[in-house]
């Protein structure tokens, strides 16, 4: 975590399909939630977040 | 006099007519056509409808706005127009309560929304909204003009939708505007704030794994939605709320999916229902947010539509997220609710106002300083009063609280920062506030004493500087405009 960098609330991460960053809720990576697919809200795709290769958390 | 009125009914060649969004639209064009503007060409739903939105809002106006040929996604024009707008206008607002003055609706709006008259039901046959009914395969919710408002928001939504949940323990029902993504013919996301009732309905069914009823009403008179946005109790229809600030009974019907079980304003313009299936979540948004920020993707319940109906020749109505347009009814329930509190302990509390430029986090209290203290006394009597305001700016009587330059200036001018701003750890804060810290719950309230000292006795002047000002006498027979061409004010240079 880079205290300066952006809001350590968010998850920064870039869409493994278009490229676009965009930012999720640290709850997607509890337990309840870990299954779920991630959206692209630029190119609609719907991925899993370990195919994410930049995230920023 | 008003531009609205606020009568119980509109009398039309012998007939009644029930209060709704169209028949309020009429009244407007006749009685003050300035005030709604009429976009005759295609429009996009894309950015291109609240891009209008901003533009007029810069210039500091907020017409209602009503699009006759809204564009949908796949380029056709919708035969469904499109309202904007509609509660943006704070003179609008309060002329639907009677309230004459809208900077005292502090004062007033908590009298005229508390009233209650009982819902009548109808039938099916009756209602206007059901002139028109698609079931199952036929439903495609993509038909409807859906505005998509802000880059990065994960697609078109629906904003101005009511979503109708109930009690599973008493049946009693509970309606709130909640976002829904439209993400496909028959199914939508939605969101709602964990301390809301509908998120207390929702959780009693998962909680028996059972798929939640609900429905969504779109486009009613501005009055109808007034008592609709409401704070109530829990559990407590809004439905009588409803009818209180309409003035008239609201006309109900069941819902062909679920019955009387979920009832909805007959008067409305569209209605969807479906179900929550139980437990089951998606990914939801990002979306652009009232705060002025673009909230992040949340994992989301989702609704499966059974169901939609509407009226012949439907009107979409949608609230541009963060502006004026969704801001002024909330906040003016806001100024109500820190006023009546604030007012039973500090009699010197003259007036609130919940500014725009805050969206809701920043009230301004405007009090008689009679003594020391008064000024943090109010701070610390206003902030549990709405969970999301969270900075209050007190000042004195010669303060305009509606004009936020003038606020500032007294900031400027009449605190000293050790000893004038309350900070206050660990209290109610909005989730949707972008600055609390990650993974707090709460967050950091305050204030700030803008005020003078108090005269050293009644009668004489504040302990402090004089303001600058002409004398009274003077201004009295005074008028710039035997100078200038009031005409040419337009062309004049302003500071920048």
């Amino acid at each position: 975590m880079i205290p300066e960098l952006g809001n350590p609330k968010y998850v920064w991460l870039r869409c493994p399909n278009c490229n676009q960053l965009f930012y999720v809720d640290n709850d997607f990576w509890s337990h309840k939630y870990e299954e779920l697919l991630l959206h692209c809200p630029y190119c609609n795709t719907d991925f899993n977040k370990k195919d994410c290769k930049d995230i920023w958390r | 006099m008003s531009i609205v009125s606020f009568l119980p009914n509109i009398h039309k060649g012998g007939l009644i007519l029930s209060l709704c969004l169209r028949n309020f639209l009429q009244e407007l064009e006749q009685k003050d056509p300035g005030n709604l503007l009429r976009i005759k060409e295609p429009i996009n739903t894309k950015y291109e409808v609240t891009a209008l939105q901003y533009d007029l809002g810069a210039k500091g106006r907020y017409p209602v706005i009503f699009c006759e040929k809204p564009v949908l996604e796949n380029g056709e024009v919708s035969e469904i127009p499109v309202v904007v707008n509609l509660t943006a206008s704070r003179k609008i607002c309060c002329d639907l309560l009677g309230i004459a003055d809208p900077h005292r609706a502090a004062m007033e709006y908590g009298k005229r929304v508390t009233n209650k008259i009982e819902p009548t039901v109808i039938t099916a046959a009756e209602a206007p909204v059901k002139e028109v009914v698609y079931r199952g395969g036929d439903v495609d919710l993509t038909k409807l003009p859906h505005i998509l408002q802000h880059e990065m928001n994960a697609g078109r939504y629906i904003t101005a939708g009511f979503l109708v949940t109930n009690d599973r323990d008493t049946g009693i029902d509970n309606c709130a505007l909640m976002r829904c993504w439209v993400k496909g013919k028959n199914l939508t996301g939605v969101v709602a704030s964990p301390t809301t009732h509908t998120v207390t309905n929702i959780q009693k069914y998962f909680a028996h794994d059972e798929d939640v009823p609900v429905a969504i009403w779109i486009g009613h008179h501005p009055a109808a939605l007034i008592g609709a946005q409401g704070k109530w109790g829990y559990p407590a229809s809004h439905y009588p709320y409803m009818g209180g600030t309409m003035g008239e009974s609201l006309r109900l019907v069941p819902t062909e999916t679920h019955g009387d079980k979920i009832m909805v304003p007959a008067d409305a313009e569209i209605v969807i229902e479906g179900f929550i299936p139980a437990n089951y979540y998606c990914a939801e948004g990002p979306f652009g947010e009232y705060t002025g920020y673009v909230g992040p993707q949340i994992p989301a319940p989702v609704i499966n539509v059974t169901c939609v109906t509407h009226r012949k020749n439907p009107i979409y109505h949608d609230y541009a997220v963060g502006l004026p347009d969704m801001l002024v009814l909330d906040n003016l329930a806001i100024e109500a609710k820190i006023y009546s509190s604030v007012k039973a302990l500090i009699p010197e509390l003259i007036n609130v106002h919940v500014p725009l430029s805050g969206k809701r986090f920043h009230a301004y209290l405007q009090l008689n300083k009679t003594r020391p203290g008064i000024g943090k006394d109010a701070i610390l009597a206003a902030l549990p009063c709405y969970p999301r305001v969270k900075h209050i700016f007190v000042v004195d009587k010669d303060i305009d609280i509606f004009n936020d330059g003038e606020v500032l200036w007294a900031v400027a001018t009449r605190t000293q920062w050790d000893k004038d701003v309350y900070i206050l750890p660990g209290g109610t804060v909005s989730p949707l506030d972008p600055s609390v810290p990650y993974p707090a719950v709460t967050g950091c309230n305050g204030g700030i004493d803008a005020t003078m000292p108090p005269p050293i006795q009644p009668g004489l002047p504040n302990y402090y500087q004089a303001v600058n000002k002409i004398p009274d006498d003077f201004m009295e027979t005074f008028s710039g405009e035997n100078f200038y061409d009031p005409a040419d004010l337009v062309k004049m240079g302003t500071t920048f």
